[in-house]
């Protein structure tokens, strides 16, 4: 059931041009970096996943509301379930996030547009960076969805402020009050990734780990809490009980 | 809720907005059963319906749902519109039943036959739904909702935007959903659902059921139209009041008995003997076509 939602979903999406502006900039900025070489490895990578954090939180934005309410009632009901419905959303923006994750860790490696060859575990934390911040940005933009913020300017600034406090959380520590600091732990890690990319060669290797792991295990709340207000909120099959036989249970 | 109810929603409330857009509805629908919602705008109808399909969470009450297939209702919901999707409607129709996990063999018949019924005109195969008319909408919103046979059919004002044609199609099979034992539930202006089609009405006002109706369950008898010549003399077989002739008509040497499906038999049996020759045999069901 869940690939031909994920079919259906891609088609639509397609012939909706919505992903074209927000791919238009990732290409572009990508290009546009790598035009001039060399460039320092992990440096690079800190901007190209910082800039695939608000790219896939763009592109989740748009992909998210791409069905109109009325049909996405519809396609539920086909679906047999609310979490599938979500679910197949997640996994196919999530697939285009990674795999544009992809794309920006190998085009630069494979094209010869660094000041040296980066190493295999500079590779798979590059890729993990990516990952984790495309995954991120999707856990921002998924709460200002249609349903969530019915007015559309509201939801973009919304989105825009998360993005942009994710970025400078660490401006932001520094200017807050050494009460309330330990606040900065709830804001979305994004800046703590870049922190650890831009410093990569001067921290220990477990570091880098338990960051990329709490940006992974951040976006996974998000987007799980997300299925589960999107379950209690509408659709299908709502708050029901269902009697399966006479004599039987009610669950 | 007993046995025999298929879905009931019990102090149903709904909130929006500060109101309440349902107020405690109980409502019981027995298996079978083809109910029509009527209602101004805004009344809570289309509301009601979404409560009874389990597509709208519930402020307060519950709905409880005793399938007979399977442990899950399979539950078919045609909106009021469908949005225009850039997708044809074949395309759409394929996608909904792959995703609803039909066979796509089967999914590829069963939409045939659907758009075969409700005759989308000549060229729109390759139209997108964006391009559609609203009438050409509302037949793909329809087909949908049947793509499955579900157990439960809501749709939202069904006849909208349908010429005359489409609508007695419509009407055609839904009756045959009904026969199948779907239990149907409409939310619409059209007074032709109660007559025609439905068991009960039930009045919407201000989030509540205001009045109920139930009608007489209506037979409708199945007949054989059966057409023959005369035999050579232009003599009309000796057949006198044969039992179960509904209605009989001669024109240019041929006869039309309209007779009772379970007495054909014994028409034909009597023409055959008189000497008449068979031509064509149909068969239809309610009034008598002349």
């Amino acid at each position: 059931m869940m690939l031909p939602l994920i079919r259906y979903l891609l088609v639509s999406y397609g012939r909706s041009y919505r992903y074209l502006a927000p791919l238009l900039v990732f290409v572009g900025a990508i290009g546009f970096v790598y035009s001039i070489v060399p460039n320092p490895v992990m440096e690079s990578y800190a901007f190209t996943s910082t800039l695939l954090f608000v790219v896939s939180a763009w592109l989740a934005f748009g992909f998210v509301d791409a069905e109109p309410i009325v049909q996405q009632r519809v396609t539920v009901l086909h679906a047999r379930g609310t979490r599938v419905y979500y679910a197949a959303k997640l996994v196919t923006i999530g697939g285009i996030g990674w795999l544009l994750g992809l794309l920006a860790t190998l085009y630069p490696a494979l094209l010869h547009k660094f000041d040296r060859t980066p190493t295999f575990p500079e590779l798979g934390t590059a890729f993990l960076a990516h990952a984790a911040l495309a995954a991120l940005g999707i856990g921002c933009a998924v709460f200002f969805t249609e349903k969530s913020v019915p007015s559309r300017p509201y939801a973009l600034a919304g989105l825009a402020i998360v993005l942009t406090v994710s970025i400078a959380g660490q401006g932001l520590a520094q200017a807050l009050p050494d009460a309330v600091r330990p606040a900065v732990w709830l804001v979305p890690p994004a800046f703590r990734v870049m922190d650890v990319l831009v410093r990569y060669e001067a921290l220990p290797g477990w570091r880098i780990a338990l960051t990329l792991l709490f940006a992974a295990v951040y976006a996974a709340a998000l987007v799980a809490l997300f299925v589960a207000l999107m379950n209690r909120k509408k659709f299908y099959p709502g708050r029901s009980l269902t009697v399966h036989h006479p004599g039987a249970n009610i669950s | 809720m007993t046995e025999k109810h298929l879905v009931t929603l019990t102090n149903a409330t709904k909130r929006y907005s500060g109101r309440n857009v349902l107020d405690k509805v109980d409502l019981d629908l027995s298996k079978g059963e083809t109910t029509v919602l009527t209602g101004p705008n805004g009344s809570g109808k289309s509301t009601l319906l979404r409560a009874i399909g389990g597509l709208t969470a519930l402020t307060s009450g519950s709905r409880e749902t005793r399938p007979a297939r399977g442990s899950r209702l399979e539950v078919g919901y045609a909106p009021d519109h469908l949005p225009k999707l850039k997708l044809t409607g074949r395309e759409y129709l394929g996608h909904m039943a792959a995703i609803g996990g039909m066979e796509p063999r089967a999914a590829r018949e069963r939409i045939e036959t659907l758009l075969a019924r409700m005759k989308l005109p000549a060229g729109s195969e390759r139209l997108r739904m964006h391009d559609y008319s609203k009438g050409m909408l509302q037949k793909i919103n329809l087909l949908q909702a049947m793509l499955r046979e579900p157990e439960l059919l809501l749709l939202d004002e069904p006849l909208g935007g349908l010429d005359g044609e489409a609508k007695a199609e419509c009407e055609r099979v839904l009756e045959e959903m009904r026969q199948s034992g779907a239990t149907i539930v409409l939310a619409s202006h059209e007074p032709v659902w109660s007559e025609k089609l439905a068991d009960r009405r039930l009045a919407i006002a201000n989030g509540r059921i205001v009045r109920e109706e139930r009608f007489a369950p209506q037979v409708r008898v199945r007949w054989r139209l059966v057409q023959c010549a005369l035999p050579a003399g232009g003599a009309l077989p000796s057949y006198g009041e044969p039992e179960g002739v509904m209605n009989s008509r001669e024109e240019r040497g041929q006869m039309r008995y309209w007779v009772d499906e379970d007495r054909s038999d014994a028409l034909l049996q009597a023409l055959l003997s008189a000497g008449a020759s068979i031509l064509a045999v149909r068969s239809g069901e309610g009034e008598t076509e002349e």
